[in-house]
């Protein structure tokens, strides 16, 4: 019998002792495409480079776009184009953590690939995942895409400015959630109008101090 | 994934002096929410032009499993309620059906 991600959870293995040895905290990003994990990447940057050493990882399936936008906070950045893949995987991203200064960071991010099913597979060697999910996508992602929401450590609901123009159901989606992750907690926010995001990044930052 | 798969299938084979595979048998975990037919398709055009270009596959599903860290209760996921039915604690631990794994390979 072989397990078929034993591979990748090894290389994770490896990954997880290297970051955790230099306390470096790694947060994998994961969502649909346009759901605003750059966005939000952006606001991290711009709001806590300040007091933590930021690095990030960019994981996209073609361009270098989102590299661009996170490098005007002047912050390291490694971009992974993964040429189709729906996904990145631990190797990947052993790769890329070479090209960072580990022992004076102390957090990497990495935006996945936007895809709700295929990274929740692939065990990076994060610290732990965060999911983020829109408004306007529906309520329904919680119930459809389960492993995700059962293997984040919490929840970015975005967009809320722009709730009142769609069908998004609150009660449903906070149900939905909570019955496949019970007690898991969701932070509602807009990266463009900024709503909400004080708690969230207060919540980052005691995440990456306590090094959960 | 269904690369992944054949990877270790190629290695295996290798391992074991095979040159034609006939049959592989993977159990897919439901947790993974991985369709079966799409796995299927994959596998059908990977195996083209390989030692395996004739090999039948066999796919079984597993159920989620899964045990309450609380009360110790064990019971299969329904309806996706992640939620223990005995004492509702919602602390679990998933025992069963989160892997996909290659459980026989044959061939000559």
């Amino acid at each position: 019998m072989k397990r078929v991600l034993d591979r990748n959870r090894d290389m994770a293995a490896r990954v997880r002792e290297k970051l955790g040895v230099r306390n470096v905290i790694m947060i994998n990003l994961i969502s649909s495409p346009g759901a605003g994990k750059t966005s939000l990447l952006e606001k991290i940057c711009e709001h806590l480079s300040g007091e933590m050493r930021i690095a990030v990882i960019e994981g996209d399936v073609a361009t270098d776009r989102d590299a661009r936008r996170i490098e005007k906070y002047q912050v390291p950045v490694v971009l992974i184009n993964t040429d189709g893949g729906c996904h990145l995987d631990s190797n990947s991203i052993d790769m890329a953590l070479r090209e960072f200064d580990l022992d004076n960071l102390d957090v990497v991010f990495v935006e996945n690939v936007g895809n709700l099913v295929c990274p929740a597979h692939f065990d990076l060697g994060e610290t732990f995942k965060l999911a983020v999910v829109s408004t306007t996508e529906g309520d329904d992602k919680p119930i459809k895409y389960p492993m995700l929401f059962r293997e984040a450590m919490a929840v970015v609901l975005n967009k809320t400015d722009l709730l009142i123009h769609t069908d998004f159901s609150h009660e449903t989606f906070l149900a939905d959630m909570h019955q496949v992750n019970p007690g898991i907690p969701v932070f509602e926010l807009s990266c463009r109008t900024g709503d909400g995001l004080d708690e969230f990044l207060e919540w980052i930052k005691l995440s990456v101090s306590k090094k959960v | 994934m269904v690369e992944d798969v054949f990877r270790i299938i190629m290695r295996v084979a290798g391992e074991n002096n095979i040159s034609r595979i006939d049959r592989v048998d993977i159990v897919i975990g439901e947790y993974l929410q991985i369709k079966p037919s799409l796995f299927e398709f994959a596998f059908e055009s990977a195996r083209e032009g390989t030692i395996a270009s004739a090999a039948c596959l066999n796919l079984e599903t597993r159920m989620v499993e899964l045990r309450c860290t609380g009360c110790r209760q064990l019971f299969l996921l329904k309806d996706l309620k992640y939620s223990c039915p005995r004492c509702g604690s919602g602390a679990l631990e998933i025992t069963d059906g989160r892997d996909i794994y290659i459980k026989s390979i044959e061939g000559e």
